[in-house]
């Protein structure tokens, strides 16, 4: 239900989130609020700012800009501002009262509502909250290592003047205050979290604009649904040698879920299936396209002579949708299935029955196949309806004879293989049973597997859950 | 026939320590055939007579094969045989595959020799020195045990040998300075029980057949499967070359126990005794051949004699229970290393025919007198029977640094002369004095390949690197039969039956082939 409701809200609300790309910074920053340095020259814009609860008065732009290196993420704040006034000293005090700058960070895109704040007003006073789950020490937070300087910094009041024109906040903040909530620390390239930088007008023309526009209802800067989407971006390992690391990762593949079902359904079906015009990325065969350098030139470049364009998308999200297509892929043991293994072992071993046929590990029975390493060998899909849905055709080397003997015996078994004149079983009674064609002088092909599906039917929800927690996680060689 | 149809299809892998004992005939049961490894079949079916109208029955394809080096296990109608990572469990009658197992991920190091059968399991050596056990009905890995680092570079091709309810696995290679040992594990468990090594370190007897650390990087590998006297007790397994293999300027001395035959006690791994065959070897010829356990008369007494063709070009018979030399002569025309052997069976050395830099002729060649091609004994004719390389090779040597990691420890090498007639025969040696009864010389065949086995049906069964399996005259070396498998064969051929029908079976590069008379 939670998750219905959250998917709904971000398809709605996604038009208006602002985004910006996070570049290295190219030179030092020194943190003066004096923004010289070819970095803060060569650094795109955020973008304008949204008045968000506007009624009347002057709209004054607020210049924003972030960069990161491999300790810190940098923001400054360049504020057009006619009148320019502060007055708050004290650490944490309530800087919003007047001409104040905010930047609310939450690093992990899945969970906005754990963010972080830092309000600055214009005489370098500062106040930082911590709204992460897991935070407890109280309304205010002292983040490590923080610096940052304000135009009139350190002055013991600023009055309005009639010279006001502009001001500027320029800070650093190091990437091992995120570490609880980040997926990197510092972050990799095309790592996106959720931000909205803010801006409040002082004593005259008291205006409220944010980055990241925050619609109606919402009424306060503290939305963090409302939090513009940021990509940090790395050249040093963008690009086709960049994907070789991407693999398989859980929140990776969620976001690139997403972006594929936005992107790449015009063709493609959606969910990994097949489309109209395109194949199936996720069906169960052998892909022309596997690892992810080729996944990328296909998605980068287009495939020639075929109907796939080349893509424009940002290498944050191809590098998604890459492990979005390896999820669809991925075999039971790539998956962080949910359950209790060791339970789900009993479960296999008495309940289900499941060992009277299959050995795992060296136990069980030797009927069916050997299931130690079928976590790497079938996707959780495969495993699941094998459990639920009986097999209509056995497998090769598994289907179910009876046969009768020109001397009499009778025999059920499974055929492991045969031929016009040899057949090789393997008897129900864990016996092989090697004969000709001379030797039978009967033999019925049973319709179905012995295998016999239902097993959700046999066992209680939670203990079928802890059986594919236990079947998923068997892996001789994981790849 | 009709009646033996009626009755054998019912298959069970079920092979218990009386079988191993002593084999239903119609079954191949070890590696050489018996604990005494003789090779020896009691099968006649076929025979010098008929033997003419043997003919392929099937071929079974391995289609990822590199070349195939195992002697198949057959069980009340199933074969089992293996290579590198890899066991296959086939339909005896008609070649029909039953199950396959492979080893993932598969370190990649060759041969593989084979497989043991034991209750109903199925024991595997591996390239990264593992032994497995797998359930012989369906190939069900069921447990596996390290023997030695892999990374260091021992791996295990040899087929390991059932013993009561052990498991005896010995261990590959010399050549890189790793020390050998030979392993006993438990077959239900793969619990190790004990090892025995095969370099005696500080303050063990016979430590100071090796100065200063050489002993360290002795060798002593034990790399092909041995033999087992279940009177007695005692385990009979050949040990490999010392290492550097040719530079034996840096470990002066005896090098033991490299280069010996070694009596061990099967249950606790104790050295009964030892014999050396080549004390202080710079020609890398290790002497893991088979050990054969032959019953006979010796000058008049009945005595339990243990033989061996050595490498090194000499023929060995000793007193098994003792240890005691009793008999050695060459059994190749050119052997100019040694000029003979003491009455204790040590080789009297030819001065100078030791690996130099610029190269000393040596007869045998490092390849050997013979190798790992498997000899066999007749008891109806009492003569042993041996593959035999006649050629000379050029030893060499330099200083070498022993590097761990599987890395080369040899000292330099040998290249196989090329001013020599380098050629095959299939000799029989009386048992006890080593004359040479009768040769056939394998035209064409230039390098060693396969072993030998012998049949109550007066037959030896040899093959070759031109790929053709040869039945002879057992008493006579004339040819009696010969069928060109198509590739180099360099396994051992067996013998087995189903439902009273006698097969003959030879793996060759990439395949099984079973013959059996035509009907």
């Amino acid at each position: 239900m939670l998750s219905l409701r959250a998917a709904a809200f971000a398809i709605c609300a996604l038009p208006s989130l602002a985004q910006y790309t996070i570049q290295r910074a190219s030179s030092p920053i020194a943190i003066d609020a004096i923004l010289d340095e070819p970095a803060w020259r060569e650094a795109q814009p955020m973008g304008d700012f949204t008045f968000n609860w506007y009624q009347s008065g002057d709209k004054e732009q607020t210049v924003a800009k972030m960069l990161w290196d491999d300790e810190n993420l940098y923001v400054s704040w360049l504020v057009r501002d006619k009148h320019i006034s502060a007055y708050e000293k004290q650490r944490h005090g309530p800087v919003s009262k007047d001409d104040c700058v905010e930047i609310f960070i939450a690093p992990n895109p899945a969970r906005p509502g754990n963010y972080y704040t830092w309000e600055i007003n214009a005489i370098g006073a500062m106040l930082n909250r911590n709204k992460a789950d897991w935070y407890t020490l109280g309304p205010t937070w002292e983040p490590d290592g923080v610096e940052y300087r304000t135009t009139f910094h350190g002055a013991a009041k600023k009055d309005e003047m009639a010279s006001d024109e502009h001001w500027v906040v320029e800070m650093k903040v190091p990437f091992r205050n995120f570490a609880r909530d980040a997926a990197h620390s510092p972050p990799a390239d095309g790592d996106e979290w959720r931000l909205n930088v803010n801006r409040i007008g002082g004593k005259t023309n008291a205006q409220l604009s944010s980055w990241s526009p925050i619609p109606p209802p919402l009424k306060s800067f503290h939305s963090p649904e409302a939090f513009g989407r940021v990509v940090f971006s790395n050249p040093q390992t963008n690009g086709r040698g960049a994907m070789r690391r991407v693999r398989f990762d859980a929140a990776e593949a969620r976001a690139g879920h997403e972006i594929y079902n936005r992107s790449c359904t015009m063709c493609h079906g959606l969910n990994g299936g097949a489309g109209d015009r395109a194949p199936a990325l996720g069906a169960q065969r052998r892909y022309l396209r596997a690892t992810s350098e080729e996944l990328y030139d296909a998605i980068k470049n287009g495939i020639k002579g075929t109907g796939m364009p080349g893509s424009p998308l940002a290498e944050g999200d191809v590098r998604k949708i890459i492990a979005y297509v390896h999820s669809l892929r991925a075999t039971a043991v790539d998956l962080d299935v949910p359950g209790n293994a060791a339970n789900g072992s009993q479960i296999f071993q008495s309940k289900a029955n499941c060992a009277q046929c299959h050995m795992v590990n060296g136990r069980g029975g030797i009927l069916g196949p050997d299931l130690s390493n079928i976590g790497a060998e079938r996707s959780l899909a495969a495993i699941r309806e094998a459990l639920i849905i009986p097999k209509a055709v056995p497998p090769r080397g598994f289907q179910p004879v009876k046969v009768t003997t020109v001397d009499g015996r009778s025999i059920s078994g499974l055929l492991k293989n045969q031929h016009n004149t040899s057949f090789q079983i393997l008897g129900l009674d864990n016996k092989l049973h090697l004969l000709t064609a001379a030797m039978i002088k009967d033999m019925t092909y049973q319709p179905k597997s012995i295998m016999p599906g239902g097993v959700d039917k046999s066992i209680t929800a939670s203990e079928f859950q802890d059986l594919l927690a236990f079947l998923s996680r068997q892996a001789r060689s994981r790849r | 026939m009709r009646l033996f149809l009626l009755t054998a299809a019912v298959s069970f892998a079920q092979v218990t320590y009386p079988d191993l004992l002593k084999p239903n005939p119609g079954n191949w049961l070890h590696y050489n055939g018996q604990y005494h490894s003789q090779r020896h079949s009691l099968l006649k079916q076929v025979n010098a007579e008929n033997v003419k109208k043997l003919v392929p029955r099937w071929i079974y394809h391995v289609d990822t094969a590199r070349r195939l080096e195992s002697v198949p296990i057959v069980v009340d109608g199933v074969m089992y045989f293996s290579q590198p990572n890899e066991v296959y469990a086939l339909d005896a009658r008609t070649g029909r595959e039953i199950w396959r197992y492979e080893r993932q991920p598969a370190l990649q190091k060759g041969p593989n020799r084979g497989v043991a059968v034991y209750g109903n399991k199925v024991y595997l050596g591996t390239p990264d020195a593992h032994l497995v056990a797998l359930d012989a009905r369906n190939g069900s890995m069921l447990w596996e045990t390290k023997i030695a680092e892999a990374a260091e570079g021992y791996w295990s091709p040899a087929a390991p040998m059932i013993i009561k309810d052990k498991v005896i696995m010995g261990i590959a290679p010399s050549d890189h300075g790793l020390n050998g040992f030979l392993d006993a594990y438990d077959a239900n468990t793969g619990e190790r029980l004990w090892r025995w090594q095969a370099i005696p370190r500080p303050g063990e007897p016979n430590h100071d057949t090796w100065p200063g650390d050489s002993w360290k990087t002795g060798g002593g590998g034990t790399w092909l499967t041995g033999s087992y006297d279940p009177e007695l007790n005692l385990l009979y397994w050949g040990t490999g070359n010392p290492a550097p293999d040719f530079d034996g300027d840096v470990r002066k001395g005896d090098n033991l126990y490299t280069e010996c035959i070694i009596a061990l006690d099967a249950d606790t791994g104790k050295m009964k005794w030892y014999f050396q065959t080549t004390p202080w070897d710079v020609h890398d010829w290790d002497a893991v051949e088979i050990p054969i356990l032959v019953d006979t008369a010796y000058k008049g007494q009945p005595r339990k004699l243990l033989v061996q063709g050595n490498r090194n070009g000499f023929y060995y018979v000793l007193d098994r229970v003792t240890g005691e030399f009793l008999h050695g002569t060459p059994f190749i025309k050119e052997l100019n290393w040694a000029s003979g052997l003491t009455a204790k069976g040590r080789p009297i050395r030819v001065e100078g025919v030791i690996p130099s830099l610029q190269g000393t002729k040596t007869c045998p060649a490092t390849s050997g007198a013979t190798n790992w091609m498997s000899p066999a004994y007749s008891p109806d004719t009492n003569w042993f029977y041996i593959v035999a390389q006649e050629g000379c090779g050029i030893n060499t040597k330099s200083r070498d640094t022993f590097r761990p990691g599987g890395n080369s420890f040899m000292g330099t090498g040998y290249i196989e002369s090329p001013e020599e007639p380098w050629q095959m025969f299939i000799r029989a040696l009386d048992v006890t004095t080593g004359k040479v009864m009768w040769e056939y010389k394998q035209i064409n065949s230039r390098r060693y390949a396969a072993g030998l086995l012998s049949t109550a049906g007066g037959l030896i069964f040899g093959a070759d690197d031109q790929g053709f399996l040869t039945a002879l005259n057992a008493r006579t070396g004339k040819a009696l039969w010969s069928f060109n498998t198509g590739q180099q064969i360099t396994s051992q051929p067996i013998t087995y039956t189903v439902d009273g029908k006698q097969y003959v079976a030879i793996v060759n590069g990439s395949n099984v082939v079973s013959f059996a008379l035509f009907e």
